[in-house]
């Protein structure tokens, strides 16, 4: 046992890329050093998901976070904002484990932007793909491209309105 | 403890009063070449919130064509660690007007900053377009249109459907924002195409830059609660088998 923990290669970062494939889709890829049953565990059970969601680097804590992962199960997270809450909450469309899961961003006035997630195991490691589809130009004018002129103004603001998956609404 | 550092922006404007509103939002540093273009490398270590620094400009002599404002800046640094006299550095101020652009400056790299005093440093500022630039996003249906064409190029004809507008209205929008160097148009045959201008996709960048980083840090947190999740597996699997 001791042999193989020396063996094993120092943990390296892995590279985060984003690309906007349409006017109405983002998607975000990353490789995670772990098996994607694992890797699914971190996503679905919400003591590990909200451990990780929100980076410590951004000095915001999530107040609460709920998730009933199955479908038709509800989320929902909860951010401290400014002087109250900001909430964020949606439906588990698809619930398939250790490969898919896909969930409806409920809380923006412009509709629902669905959020799929695939993991895709490869020798050991996991290959995520988080897909944005927005319901509408508009809904993206207003959420993330919003965050052209404006959005920089405060990054509070901006991580508070980045806090979860839909992000970029 | 609070330190105190200044710094000169040089910028190019047509109207010194364009000034007034200016305020520092904040600073950014990053280790000397990891700026990527408008968009923040990975190791910028972002300082939010310390954007108490009131930019004031003052017309120096206009050996330019255009004449030029220096605008003096002080930024309260709250706690100084945070910048590592043996790290080379650079400053990246953002500036931030309330009615419209957010752009970078960009300082020299600054080696061994000591002691923590007041610190002249002529930042460079990517060329112009300033005040246009203001005026051109101080419009929602530019910045629409901006937006638009973020994702794709488009005729005005379209862009006059999109924003429901008539051609004319459309052409006098885009007018402003091409002499503000936000887009370009070529027209081919009958058809004006219009898409976004180096500054437009610089933003752009930023943007998508902003939001890869988020998602960087969040899967960095990620792996940790992976790497933690393997090990204890494997604790347990050792146990199962003694």
């Amino acid at each position: 046992m001791h042999e193989r923990r020396e063996r094993e290669a120092p943990p390296t970062k892995n590279d985060t890329t984003v690309e906007r494939k349409s006017e109405l889709e983002l998607v975000v890829t990353r490789t995670v050093n772990g098996p994607a049953r694992l890797v699914f565990e971190a996503w679905t059970k919400a003591e590990l998901f909200r451990r990780w969601w929100v980076p410590k680097s951004y000095g915001l804590t999530l107040l609460s976070c709920e998730m009933d992962v199955r479908v038709g199960g509800q989320y929902r997270l909860v951010f401290p904002h400014e002087d109250s809450t900001m909430e964020f909450f949606g439906t588990y469309l698809e619930v398939t484990p250790h490969s898919r899961l896909v969930w409806t961003n409920e809380e923006g006035d412009d509709g629902t932007t669905i959020t799929t997630v695939t993991f895709e195991e490869n020798a050991g490691k996991t290959l995520l793909v988080v897909h944005d589809l927005y319901p509408s130009k508009e809904a993206l004018d207003s959420g993330s491209m919003g965050a052209m002129p404006e959005a920089l103004d405060q990054l509070d603001e901006l991580l508070a309105s980045l806090g979860s998956s839909k992000e970029t609404r | 403890m609070v330190e105190e550092l200044g710094g000169e922006i040089t910028v190019g404007v047509d109207d010194p009063d364009s000034l007034a509103g200016l305020e520092v939002l904040g600073y950014e540093i990053a280790k000397e070449g990891t700026l990527a273009g408008a968009g923040l490398a990975d190791e910028v270590q972002v300082v939010p919130a310390i954007a108490t620094g009131k930019a004031e400009g003052r017309l120096s002599a206009p050996a330019m064509s255009k004449p030029h404002v220096n605008v003096v800046l002080s930024i309260h640094v709250p706690n100084k660690s945070l910048l590592n006299p043996n790290l080379p550095a650079r400053f990246l101020l953002r500036l931030y007007r309330p009615t419209a652009l957010t752009w970078l400056a960009v300082s020299p790299p600054l080696h061994a900053v000591t002691p923590w005093c007041i610190l002249n440093h002529m930042v460079q500022y990517f060329p112009n377009h300033f005040d246009a630039s203001f005026g051109a996003l101080s419009d929602a249906t530019r910045r629409g249109v901006l937006e638009q064409l973020g994702r794709a190029d488009a005729s005005i004809t379209a862009l006059a459907e999109r924003f429901h507008m008539t051609l004319t209205g459309m052409k006098k929008h885009v007018g402003v924002l091409e002499q503000a160097g936000l887009v370009t148009t070529e027209k081919v045959g009958r058809v004006r195409t219009c898409r976004l201008g180096r500054r437009g996709l610089q933003e752009e960048a930023a943007w998508i830059e902003r939001y890869r980083q988020l998602w960087s840090a969040r899967f960095d947190e990620l792996d940790n609660v992976v790497e933690e999740l393997t090990r204890k597996e494997r604790v347990d699997a050792r146990k199962k088998r003694t």
